[in-house]
C-alpha cells in the first residue's frame, strides 16, 4: 500500500513528540515549542500530490481506479473535463469545484452507494460535453477562453488553435464558434477536488489526473504548474500505441521539469493487450528510448484492467459469478465490460491449461500478478516514504537537540555541585569559569556568523555567480530555441519550459543554500562543542539549527509570495497571447526577466540570512542566559552537605530519564536512516 | 576604526555599474527595437539599480563589520559579544533604503517620429533585399535614435551611480556613528580601537 511505511514512522515520531511535550517540566533547553507543535501538525496534514499525466486515452483514469482501488470516476468524465482532478481520502463523499470566474460549488454525500449518488451526478452533469463537440479540442478553446485568448464575440484564432492542438480544424470554424458562444467563465471548472473514503492507510495522499494531452504534446498552464508541485509524476502510455511515438516524445521533452529526475516514472499500460514478448521488446525500447530521462527500474509494464478486475472478484464469491456479471452488463456503448470478460477469461484459460483450480484465490493471484501492480506500488511506497522522511528527520533532531541540552545541564550541575560538596572554596571560582567560557564560546559562534554574512552575502559571492551562470545558460538556450523553432505555438511551448526550469533552477539554488548554511552551523557548533568539552570539560548548549532554519523559513514567506507573484507575472507576460512581431523580442524580454530572477534570488539569501542570524543570535542567548542563570542560582544557594547529596541524586535521576529518550530518538533516527 | 571599507567599497561600485552597462547594453543591440527598449528599459533599469544598490549595501556592511571587529580585537569578550546584540546591520537596513531615480528617455518629437520611422524601416528591411545605397540610408536614420537612446540610458546610469556612491557614504557615516556611541557606551578607550582616526 502506498505510503505506508511512511505512516508508520510518521507515528512513531509524533509518539516521541508528545513524550518530549510530557517530560519537559518548562525546562530552557533551545527548543521552541510553539514551533516544534506547529510543525508536528504540518506533519500530520502532509500532502503527497501523485500527478497522473498522459495523452488521452492512454489509460490514466483506468489506472488511477486501479492504484485506488476503487472505480472513482467514469472514465468519460476524466477525459472531456479540462479540469484538473485532485482526489483525496475522506470521511464523507464530497466534490468540490472550482469554476475558472473564481466561485465554488461544494456538494456533499452520505450516500455509500457509488453509482447512484448525487456527487458522481454532478461531477457527470459539469463534465457533460454534447458528442458533437468531440471532434474539436474543447480542453483547449476552455484554457485559451481562461487565458482570454479566446474571447466570445471575436474572431477565433482557427489557425493557432489548429498548430497548437495539431487537429485539422477546416471547416469547423462554426462548430468552434458555437461552442466558444455556449461557453462562459463560470461553466469552465479549473479544479476538482473529490473527496472519497479511500480504502488507503495513507491519509495524506493526492492523487491528481491532468487534462489528456493533446495530439501534438500541448500541456495547459495549470498542469504545468503541478507538474513542479507534485512528488512523484506518473507518465501513462499504452503498450498498445508506438513506444517511439513522436508526440509522445515531444510531450516528454517539452514537460520534463530539469531537476528532480528521480522523482518521475513511465507506465507503460495496457500490458495485457500484449504477448509476453511484446511488453519485453516494448519496456527494452522504452528503456533504451527514454533513458536519459527515467531511471531504467522507473519504467514499468502494468495492466490496470487485471487489478481492477482484482479488486471486484472481492466482492464476489467466485469467478464466474464476476464473469456473469460483466456479461449482464455488456452493451455496445461500453466496451469496458467486453474487455474485463476478455481479460478474466485469459485468466482462466492460462489457469485450466496450467491444470490449476480456478478458485478464487487462485484467480486473485493470478490477477495481481499480470496486472504488475505489486511491482508498482512497491516503487511508489519506496518513493513516497523518501521526501517526507526529510520532514520526520528535521523533528527528531530538534527533540533530540532539546534532550542533549538537557543532559549537558544536569551533567554540568552534578559536576558542580560534586565540586561544591568536596571543595566549597572555590566553588565560586569555578563557576566564573563556567560563565566565561559560556560568553566565549557565544563569541565564537557571533564571529562565525559574520563569516557566513561574508560567504554568501555582497557582490563577490560564490552563490551569485551560480545564479549568473545559470541565466547565461538559459539566456543562450532560449535563444537556440528562438531561432530553431518557426511556429509561434512551439516558440510558446519552449519559452513556457524554460522560463519553468529556470526558476525552478534558481529555486533549487536557494533551497541548496539553505541547506548548505544549515549544514555549516551544525558543522561549526559540533567543532566549537568538542573545542570547549576538551579544552574546559564543559557541555555547551546547543541551538536547534533545524528549528531556526524553519523559522527563517516561515518568517521569509512575504519573499517567497513576491517570488510567486513574480513567476505568475512571468507566465502571463508570456502567455498573454503575443504577435509575431512582439516574439521577435522575446530574447531580450526573457534576459530582462532572468535578471530581475536572478537579483530577486539573491535578496531573498540576504533576508534570509538576517532572519536565520537573528533568531540564532537570540536563541542561543536564551539558553546562555538560562544556564547562567542556573550557575549564579547554584552560587547563592547556601546548602548543607546532605541536601547538596540529595540534589545529586534528583539531577542523576533526571539525567537518566533523558537519557533513555534521547535513546528512543537515535534509534527512531537511525532507522530513517 | 579603521577606514578601509570606503576604498574597498569605491571600486566594487565602479565594477558593479560596469557589469550593470554591460547587462543593460543587451537591449540596445541590433535585433531589439528602438521601440521595444524604450518601453522595456525605463521599467527594466531602475530595477536593476535598486537591485545592484542592495547589494552593493551588503558588501559594504561586511567590510564595515570587519573593520568594527578589528578595532575592538582587544576589547573584552563581554564588549564584542554587546556589539554583536547591538545589531548594527539591522540598524542600518531598517533606516536606509535606496530610492533609484526613474529614467527619463529623450521624447522630443523629431527623436520620436525618427523612432517610428526606424522601427517601421527595420521591419521593412526583413522582407526586402534592399540595394546597397538603400541599406545605408536605413542604417542612417535606425543608427540616430538608437544612439540617442544609448546616451539616455548612459547618463542614466553615470546619475544613478553618483546617487548610490552618496548613498553609500551616508550608510558608511551612520554605521561609524553607531560604533563611536556604542564605544562610548561601553567605555572602550580611544587606545584600545585600532586605526582609529
Amino acid at each position: 500500500m502506498i505510503g505506508q511505511r511512511f505512516q508508520e514512522k510518521k507515528r512513531a515520531v509524533l509518539d516521541i513528540v508528545e513524550r518530549y511535550k510530557a517530560c519537559r517540566e518548562g525546562m530552557e533547553d533551545g527548543v521552541d515549542l510553539d514551533f516544534l507543535e506547529q510543525r508536528a501538525r504540518a506533519l500530520e496534514e502532509e500532502r503527497y500530490i501523485l500527478l497522473v499525466i498522459g495523452e488521452v486515452k492512454a489509460g490514466k483514469s483506468t489506472l488511477i481506479n486501479a492504484l485506488l482501488g476503487e472505480r472513482i470516476l467514469p472514465t468519460h468524465v476524466l477525459q472531456s473535463s479540462s479540469a484538473i482532478i485532485e482526489i483525496c481520502k475522506s470521511d464523507k463523499k464530497f466534490v468540490k469545484v472550482r469554476y475558472a470566474d473564481g466561485h465554488e460549488e461544494i456538494i456533499s454525500d452520505d450516500v455509500a452507494t457509488l453509482d447512484v449518488d448525487k456527487v458522481s451526478e454532478h461531477l457527470r452533469r459539469i463534465a457533460a460535453l454534447p458528442d458533437r463537440f468531440r471532434e474539436i479540442p474543447t480542453t483547449l478553446i476552455d484554457d485559451w477562453i481562461v487565458q482570454g485568448r479566446i474571447v466570445p464575440g471575436q474572431p477565433v484564432p482557427i489557425d493557432e488553435l489548429q498548430a497548437a492542438s495539431g487537429l485539422p480544424l477546416d471547416r469547423r470554424e462554426n462548430l468552434i464558434e458555437e461552442y466558444i458562444q455556449g461557453r462562459q467563465l463560470k461553466d469552465i471548472p479549473q479544479e476538482i477536488v473529490f473527496g472519497f473514503p479511500l480504502k488507503y492507510g495513507f491519509d495524506g495522499l493526492r492523487l491528481v489526473d491532468s487534462p489528456g494531452v493533446n495530439a501534438v504534446g500541448g500541456v495547459q498552464d495549470r498542469t504545468f504548474a503541478y507538474l513542479r508541485r507534485a512528488n512523484a509524476i506518473l507518465f501513462v502510455h499504452p503498450l498498445t500505441a508506438p513506444i517511439e511515438s513522436s508526440s509522445f516524445k515531444k510531450f516528454v521533452e517539452r514537460t520534463l521539469p530539469d531537476r528532480d529526475r528521480e522523482v518521475l516514472f513511465l507506465v507503460l499500460t495496457k500490458s495485457g493487450e500484449c504477448t509476453a514478448a511484446e511488453v519485453k521488446g516494448k519496456v527494452d525500447g522504452a528503456r533504451s528510448l527514454y533513458g536519459q530521462w527515467f531511471a531504467p527500474e522507473r519504467i514499468i509494464p502494468i495492466d490496470s484492467m487485471f487489478k481492477v478486475i482484482a479488486d471486484e472478484l472481492l466482492d464476489f464469491d467466485s469467478p464466474t459469478a464476476l464473469e456473469r456479471y460483466y456479461e449482464e452488463r455488456w452493451s455496445d456503448e461500453d466496451d469496458m465490460y467486453e474487455r474485463k470478460c476478455d481479460l478474466l477469461g485469459k485468466v482462466l484459460n492460462r489457469l485450466s491449461r496450467g491444470g490449476a483450480d480456478a478458485t478464487r484465490d487462485a484467480v486473485l493471484r493470478e490477477l495481481r500478478q499480470r496486472s504488475n501492480f505489486d511491482a508498482l506500488e512497491r516503487l511508489l511506497d519506496e518513493f513516497s516514504s523518501k521526501a517526507p522522511e526529510l520532514q520526520l528527520r528535521e523533528l527528531l533532531r530538534t527533540v533530540r537537540c532539546g534532550y542533549e541540552n538537557r543532559l549537558a545541564a544536569h551533567e554540568q550541575n552534578i559536576a558542580l555541585l560534586e565540586q561544591k560538596k568536596r571543595h566549597p572554596q572555590t566553588f565560586d571560582q569555578e563557576i566564573e569559569r563556567v560563565q566565561q567560557v559560556l560568553e566565549e564560546y557565544r563569541r565564537a559562534l557571533n564571529d562565525f556568523s559574520e563569516k557566513m554574512q561574508r560567504r554568501y552575502t555582497g557582490v563577490d559571492t560564490d552563490i551569485r555567480k551560480e545564479i549568473q551562470k545559470l541565466r547565461d545558460t538559459y539566456a543562450a538556450r532560449v535563444t537556440r530555441q528562438i531561432d530553431s523553432i518557426e511556429e509561434i505555438g512551439s516558440i510558446e511551448d519552449s519559452i513556457r519550459k524554460e522560463s519553468y526550469d529556470f526558476n525552478d533552477q534558481v529555486g533549487a539554488l536557494l533551497r541548496d543554500i539553505a541547506e548548505q548554511i544549515r549544514k555549516d552551523y551544525s558543522n561549526k557548533m559540533r567543532e566549537l562543542q568538542m573545542e570547549v568539552k576538551e579544552q574546559h570539560r564543559i557541555t555547551v548548549p546547543k541551538i536547534d539549527v533545524d528549528g531556526t532554519i524553519e523559522r527563517a523559513r516561515s518568517t521569509s514567506e512575504k519573499e517567497l509570495t513576491i517570488w510567486e507573484r513574480f513567476k505568475r507575472w512571468l507566465l502571463k507576460r508570456f502567455f498573454g497571447g503575443l504577435t509575431a512581431r512582439e516574439a521577435e523580442h522575446w530574447r531580450s524580454e526573457f534576459r530582462a526577466e532572468m535578471d530581475r530572477v536572478a537579483d530577486k534570488a539573491l535578496s531573498i539569501i540576504s533576508d534570509f540570512l538576517d532572519k536565520y542570524q537573528s533568531t540564532f543570535r537570540a536563541e542561543l542567548q536564551r539558553l546562555i542566559n538560562a544556564r547562567q542563570a542556573a550557575l549564579e542560582e547554584l552560587k547563592v544557594q547556601k546548602m548543607e552537605s546532605e541536601k547538596i547529596l540529595q540534589r545529586i541524586e534528583d539531577e542523576g535521576k533526571k539525567k537518566k530519564v533523558v537519557q533513555e529518550e534521547k535513546n528512543r530518538v537515535d534509534e527512531i533516527l537511525g532507522d530513517i536512516g | 576604526m579603521n577606514r578601509c571599507a570606503a576604498a574597498r567599497i569605491a571600486s566594487d561600485i565602479k565594477k558593479e555599474f560596469a557589469d550593470l552597462r554591460a547587462d543593460l547594453g543587451y537591449h540596445l543591440g541590433p535585433e531589439v527595437t528602438v521601440s521595444h527598449a524604450r518601453r522595456l528599459l525605463p521599467e527594466h533599469a531602475p530595477k536593476m539599480v535598486l537591485a545592484r544598490a542592495r547589494l552593493l549595501r551588503d558588501t559594504l556592511l561586511n567590510y564595515l563589520m570587519e573593520d568594527a571587529m578589528a578595532a575592538l580585537e582587544k576589547a573584552p569578550t563581554k564588549v564584542k559579544n554587546a556589539f554583536y546584540d547591538s545589531e548594527p546591520r539591522k540598524h542600518i537596513t531598517s533606516t536606509f533604503s535606496f530610492a533609484p531615480s526613474e529614467l527619463r528617455l529623450s521624447s522630443d518629437l523629431c527623436t520620436l517620429a525618427a523612432g517610428v520611422a526606424a522601427d517601421a524601416v527595420t521591419s521593412i528591411k526583413k522582407r526586402l533585399v534592399a540595394s546597397s545605397s538603400c541599406s545605408g540610408v536605413v542604417a542612417g536614420i535606425t543608427e540616430y535614435p538608437r544612439k540617442r537612446l544609448k546616451e539616455d540610458l548612459d547618463d542614466y546610469l553615470a546619475r544613478s551611480e553618483q546617487a548610490v556612491s552618496e548613498w553609500l557614504a551616508e550608510v558608511e557615516k551612520a554605521f561609524v556613528a553607531h560604533f563611536e556611541r556604542f564605544c562610548r557606551e561601553q567605555g572602550v578607550p580611544d587606545y584600545e580601537r585600532a586605526g582609529s582616526p
